[in-house]
This record gives C-alpha cells, sequence and structure tokens, in this order.
C-alpha cells in the first residue's frame, strides 16, 4: 500500500471558471455566446494521493486538466499549487511549474509526434527544462525506459512502430522524464484494450508508490476510477456535484446524478446484475451556453423541489470528507 | 429442444492488403435461438464486427472475401444467397446497428426520411402510413417528441439519440434477429443503460434474438443468457451466462475476467494482468492463438489448435488443459 503523506494540498483549484466564447447566428446577426465549460469548479488533491474526475462526455474535465496546467487561461478562480497562487503566472513563471505538472493525453496516435525517435521524445523535456547533461539525458532516457516497461533497445525507433499500450507507456516516460510531482492524466488508457489497460494501470500504481506522485485521473470509465483513485469528484455540466473517498462515493452516494452514475456500471456478474436495482436516468445533459436555472441537473432529478428551480445548490461538506451540492441534504 | 434460428458453421473471413492476407475469422461455428441474446466478446481486431458483416454479407469485397462456411437461417443459407435475396433478408430478418451511429445515418436527410425509406422498401404502405409507423417505432425507443424528431437531422440529435434512431430503423419490419455491434461503446454509462434497458425490452416485446458485440464483459451480463469468447478470429469458450461468468474454463477467459476493475469491489486488488499482445493475423500462430501469452501453456499448445471440449452441456473450451492427458494442475481463475 502506499504511503500517504499527511500534509497539506499539493493542488487547491478555487470556484474555477472556464468560458469559450463561440460565435453563433446567420449572415445578419452574428452574437458571442459563451460556452460554460466549467462554471465554479472547486477541489483539493493531497500529496502521494490520485482524485479520480468522472462524468459524462462534454461535462468539462479535460477543460479542468487542461485550464490547471494552464493550456487554456482560466476565466475567474484560483489554481494554487505548492502553496503558490499559480492562476496568473507569466509565461515564463509558468515553465518552472510545468516541470512540476505533466499531463498525459487521451489519444496515444496523436499525442507523439511521428518524427522524433523515442529517444528524442523522451528527452525533449529535460531539454526544454534544462536538466541534466546531454549525456546524463541519454542515460536517464533509458533508466525511463525501463521504468515503464519497454526495452531500452527501443530508444532509436519511432512511435509509429509501437502499439497503442507501447505509445501510452512512452508518454508516460516522456511525462516522468522531469520529475514532476503531479500528473494529469486524460483518459489515460480508454483507447486502449483491456488486457492492456490493466498493465498500464498497474504502472502507474507502482510509480506512484516509488516516487510518490499525484495524480488527478480523468476518466469516463468509473470501475476503473474507483479503483485507483483515493478520493472521486462527479463533474456535471461543468460543476463538481459531489466528492467523497472512493468507497464512500460508490456505496453511499448522495447526489441524485451520482446515484443514477453509480447504478449504471455495469457489474461482469449477472447474478450480481439481475438482483440490481438500477435507476435509469432519462434525458440527456442539458446545453452548457444556457444553463437551467436553478440546479443544473433539476431537468433529469426525480426529486427535484419548488427551490432546486431557483437556487444554485453549493458544494458543501454534509458528512466528514463528503461534500455535496444539492438541495436535499 | 427448440431448432436455431441461426446456424453459423466454419465461417472463414479474410481481407486481402498490402501486407498480406489478414486472417480475420478462422473458421468459427454458432447458433444463435429464438429469442436469446447472445454476447460476442473479445479485445479489439479479433473478428466480432468481421463476424457480423459476414452474417449480413456486407464484408467489402475487395479486400474482403468469405472464403468457406455456411449460415443457415432456416434452410437457406446466405453465403449462396444472391444480393437480391440478401437485400430482402436484411432488415426484414436480420438487421444491424452498427458502432458508430454517425456514419451508418446520411447526414443530408431527415430522420423521419431515414425510417420510411426502409420501411417503403420493405412493407406496401402508403406514405402517410409509414410515417405514422416512424413515429410509432421512435416512441417505442423511447424518443420523447417523436413527431418533432423526425424533423431532425442527425447532427441535432445527441448520441444516445442516434443510437436510438439505428434501433428504431433495425426493428421497424419486426427482424428476426438484430446484429448489435458495440451499440454503447462510445456512450456513456447513464445512456449505455439506457440503450441495454431498451434492447432488452425489443427482445421482449418483439421475441428477436440479439447479439450484442462488445468488447465489455460486464454488458454483457445484464443482457445475455449466453456468451461466446473470441481470440484472433477464432472462438475460444462458449457457454450459459452462469457458465462463463461463474465457472469459466478458458486461461484467456480468466485473464479477461481479472483484468478489468469491478466497480463492486470490496478491497483493492492489484489487476492481473495479461502479459503481451495479440497475435498478428497476418500470420496467426500455428497451435493455440493464446499461448505466447498463456501461464498454461504445454508444448502441445504451439503445435496443434485445441478442439472444443465439452465438459457440460452448452460449455465448450477450446484448450488442451481440458484433455484428459494434460497434467492435473492448478487450474483457475
Ligand atoms: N476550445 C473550445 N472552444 C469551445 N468550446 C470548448 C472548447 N473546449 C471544450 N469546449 C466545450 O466545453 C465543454 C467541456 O469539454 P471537455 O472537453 O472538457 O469535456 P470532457 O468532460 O473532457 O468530455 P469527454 O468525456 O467527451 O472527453 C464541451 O461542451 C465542449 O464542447
Ligand atoms: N476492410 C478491412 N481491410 C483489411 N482488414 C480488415 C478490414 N476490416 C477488418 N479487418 C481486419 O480484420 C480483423 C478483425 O476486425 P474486426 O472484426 O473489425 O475486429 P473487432 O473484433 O474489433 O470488431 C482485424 O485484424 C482487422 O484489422
Ligand atoms: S438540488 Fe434539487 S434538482 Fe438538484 S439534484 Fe438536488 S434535488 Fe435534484
Ligand atoms: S490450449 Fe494451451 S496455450 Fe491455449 S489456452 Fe489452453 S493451456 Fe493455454
Ligand atoms: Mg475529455
Ligand atoms: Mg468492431
Amino acid at each position: 500500500m502506499n504511503v500517504k503523506t499527511i500534509d497539506g494540498p499539493i493542488l487547491q483549484v478555487k470556484r474555477l471558471k472556464k468560458y469559450f466564447p463561440i460565435k453563433r447566428g446567420g449572415f445578419l446577426k452574428k452574437e458571442t455566446v459563451f460556452v460554460k465549460a466549467i462554471d465554479e469548479v472547486s477541489f483539493n488533491v493531497k500529496k502521494g494521493e490520485t482524485l479520480g474526475l468522472v462524468g459524462e462526455t462534454g461535462s468539462g474535465k479535460t477543460t479542468v486538466g487542461r485550464t490547471i496546467i494552464r493550456l487554456y487561461k482560466p476565466t475567474s478562480g484560483q489554481i494554487i499549487f505548492n502553496g503558490m497562487d499559480i492562476t496568473n503566472f507569466s509565461e515564463n513563471k509558468m515553465q518552472k511549474v510545468r516541470k512540476e505538472i505533466q499531463m498525459i493525453f487521451q489519444d496515444p496516435y496523436a499525442s507523439l509526434d511521428p518524427r522524433l525517435t523515442v529517444e528524442e521524445i523522451v528527452t525533449e523535456p529535460m531539454e526544454i527544462h534544462n536538466l541534466y547533461t546531454p549525456e546524463k539525458r541519454r542515460e536517464r532516457a533509458s533508466e525511463l525506459l525501463n521504468i515503464i516497461g519497454l526495452n531500452p533497445e527501443h530508444l532509436n525507433r519511432f512511435p509509429h512502430e509501437f502499439s497503442g499500450g507501447q505509445r501510452q507507456r512512452i508518454g508516460l516516460a516522456r511525462a516522468l522524464a522531469v520529475e514532476p510531482q503531479f500528473i494529469v492524466c486524460d483518459e489515460p488508457v480508454s483507447a486502449l484494450d483491456v488486457s492492456i489497460q490493466a498493465q498500464i494501470i498497474n504502472t502507474f500504481e507502482d510509480l506512484q508508490e516509488q516516487f510518490g506522485l499525484t495524480y488527478l485521473f480523468i476518466s469516463h470509465d468509473i470501475a476503473m476510477v474507483k479503483h485507483i483513485s483515493d478520493n472521486i469528484a462527479v463533474m456535471y455540466l461543468g460543476r463538481i456535484m459531489e466528492t467523497a473517498p472512493s468507497n464512500e462515493i460508490y456505496k453511499h452516494p448522495l447526489h441524485p446524478y451520482t446515484q443514477a452514475l453509480m447504478t449504471a456500471v455495469p457489474i461482469p456478474d449477472p447474478q450480481a446484475e439481475k438482483k440490481r436495482a438500477r435507476i435509469v436516468l432519462e434525458g440527456d445533459i442539458s446545453s452548457n451556453i444556457n444553463l437551467p436555472k436553478g440546479c443544473r441537473f433539476r431537468p433529469r432529478c426525480k426529486y427535484a423541489k419548488k427551490i432546486c428551480e431557483e437556487i444554485e445548490p453549493k458544494l458543501e461538506e454534509k458528512e466528514t470528507n463528503h461534500f455535496v451540492a444539492c438541495h436535499l441534504y | 429442444m427448440t431448432k436455431p434460428i441461426l446456424k453459423v458453421e466454419n465461417l472463414t473471413t479474410q481481407f486481402l492488403t498490402y501486407a498480406g492476407i489478414v486472417q480475420a475469422v478462422r473458421g468459427i461455428s454458432f447458433e444463435i435461438y429464438p429469442g436469446e441474446a447472445i454476447g460476442l466478446v473479445g479485445e479489439s481486431g479479433c473478428g466480432k464486427s468481421v463476424t457480423g458483416l459476414s452474417i449480413m454479407r456486407l464484408i467489402p469485397d475487395p479486400p474482403g472475401k468469405i472464403v468457406s462456411g455456411s449460415v443457415y437461417l432456416d434452410r437457406k443459407n446466405l453465403l449462396e444467397s444472391s444480393e437480391k435475396e440478401m437485400r430482402n433478408v436484411r432488415g426484414n430478418e436480420i438487421s444491424m446497428i452498427f458502432q458508430d451511429p454517425m456514419t451508418s445515418l446520411n447526414p443530408v436527410f431527415s430522420i423521419g426520411y431515414q425510417i420510411m425509406e426502409t420501411l417503403l422498401l420493405h412493407q406496401e404502405i402508403t406514405k402517410k402510413q409509414a410515417k405514422e409507423k416512424a413515429i410509432e417505432l421512435l416512441d417505442m425507443v423511447h424518443i420523447k417528441s417523436p413527431e418533432e424528431v423526425i424533423n431532425r437531422y442527425p447532427h441535432q440529435l445527441s448520441g444516445g439519440m442516434r443510437q436510438r434512431v439505428m434501433a428504431a430503423i433495425a426493428i421497424s419490419c419486426d427482424p428476426k434477429i438484430i446484429i448489435a455491434d458495440e451499440p454503447t461503446t462510445s456512450l456513456d454509462v447513464t445512456i449505455q443503460a439506457q440503450i441495454l434497458n431498451l434492447l432488452n425490452d425489443l427482445k421482449t416485446k418483439l421475441n428477436s434474438s440479439i447479439v450484442l458485440i462488445t468488447h465489455n464483459l460486464a454488458v454483457v451480463a445484464g443482457l445475455c443468457s449466453r456468451v461466446l469468447v473470441m481470440y484472433a478470429g477464432l472462438i475460444m469458450e462458449e457457454g450459459t451466462d452462469m457458465q462463463i461468468y461463474n465457472k469459466p474454463m478458458h486461461p484467456y477467459t480468466w485473464g479477461l475476467m481479472k483484468a478489468v476493475p469491478k466497480i463492486n469491489e470490496e478491497e483493492k486488488e492489484r489487476l492481473t494482468t495479461i502479459p503481451g499482445l495479440p497475435p498478428d493475423l497476418l500470420s496467426p500462430p500455428k497451435g493455440c492463438p493464446f499461448a505466447l501469452r498463456c501461464d498454461y501453456a504445454m508444448q502441445i499448445c504451439f503445435q496443434k489448435k485445441p478442439p472444443f471440449f465439452e465438459p457440460q452441456k452448452g460449455h465448450k473450451i477450446a484448450c488442451w488443459l481440458m484433455d484428459s492427458r494434460a497434467p492435473r494442475t492448478k487450474r483457475s481463475m
């Protein structure tokens, strides 16, 4: 098991917003509207832990990841990393932070430069951050390949010569090259076959134990998120609806959306499946341009009350470490 | 016992590519009974879609070719039927819901038009009747305000709605068999649950047989009463849901089951991995296709393809461990 440190959070996200302006309308009347991709998201991640971020497609998970590493400029709110408020850091200052926060992307095919060899891919971030001598970089590249379970003989090959799982490992080696403290993993295994997923997930866990890494693990595979995460945050339409320790949120989901989500995940056991009371959620996610008034889950919520039409519920701690945004509690 | 409605025998489908001959499906046999749902499970590239497309005779030729085998629908061998006969079979008797509904719906025609087109092709009805039936079908797949939705275009619908429209088209002529190829793979779990409920509904209401193709063993568990596990173009294990989930006997099935975390697991357990990769179908190994990744592999596994052993009625396992001459080592999940 992991030795978890008990110091404060390594990452604090406070009331973060990211709105994307888009142009809409015909020839005559063009108007700018805003896609509210993240609309007040707050959470903390403790050092050495994994926070899982789940939610339907379009709920804003990737946008959260990309805004944290400042690939997107936040619309408002705060991002505090290691006690530093990095929300408005200049590109220059951000460069230093990026050594500590790396990101792994969903698509193992698109995220590696096809013209570079594995060695160039893995040493590039060390060059960017001016780490080590060129010799030491090469040495480290072959060490890293060993760590993530590839053969150092692969250093001179190109990405197209590898399978999806192997490419995801190369992405992981690249992320580890600069010895980061924090890795944002955006659907890192979703494109892979199940037998390969398990290999990569175990590698993630080993690295966490070995280097005390902290992960933000984004995925729509809820069983996998529950497996790898200490805590889970459930996102809906750009906002976090509930966060709690993984087992707790599965066993005692409070938010009606989380309840539907948890019972919708199929179990590979026909007896358990037949016994299960499934809450089937009707309808689709609402538009994130014109958000419903009041609680944003209201159009799909069978418990909705009068107050839900008017006031947006706040994310509040209702039980120890268990936060929920819902008027039922 | 009832007679099977579809009988696939020794189906072999290949693709001629620049790299060589891809042996996508390598002589598989199975049966489908009326009103049952079976799951066809396996990792990507193992030949699931090619199996479905072969039954429908929709393999692109070239580069593909059904090299041998037979597919009997009642007394008729579909592999020997003319294209004209097949057009009648498709939709009317067997229909398919495809992996990606965006590419199988035509973007320039309205939803209503596309449903009515199928109806008018197969049934002798007026346009007005077709429109009424289209609305009825959309209602049956639980689409709200179907009168309004028939005027919309595919891009104006969400992924889950498009998948339902596909289902509506698939059931429009009361087919005996519905082949659903990864109907939920690109969807969120809440929408996935809606679609699985819908398939279950259709099975009960129309008494259609369903072939659910998926890489997700968990998705199959709630719907299907029989499961086929495929690997490298072959069926590795076949059995009832209870046989496959409670007492799987093939090492590949064990590997698949242990590789995925279960949401209801109490204690966190380390995932068990299957080392290595599936074999290249350009030159599949001569013996058991799983031998290079199998913890139990014996000498014979590399030399000869295992036959099916049937230790219990309906439970078939292609693995040499089942042979009485195999050493009695510890063998279970
Ligand atoms: N650059 C952009 N410009 C405009 N809208 C955007 C942009 N990036 C994301 N969005 C919108 O923001 C919302 C959230 O997108 P995001 O990619 O974060 O979702 P997600 O939760 O990662 O979904 P998925 O599970 O499909 O990956 C979506 O409505 C998306 O269309
Ligand atoms: N049109 C095609 N041309 C060449 N190879 C193909 C074609 N369609 C499928 N294949 C090959 O056939 C094998 C089985 O594919 P498929 O049935 O689509 O797998 P899956 O089990 O993921 O549905 C794969 O090796 C695939 O690459
Ligand atoms: S606040 Fe109201 S509408 Fe929103 S989830 Fe809770 S009960 Fe449902
Ligand atoms: S036949 Fe041999 S190699 Fe194949 S699964 Fe059985 S034991 Fe393993
Ligand atoms: Mg995303
Ligand atoms: Mg397929």
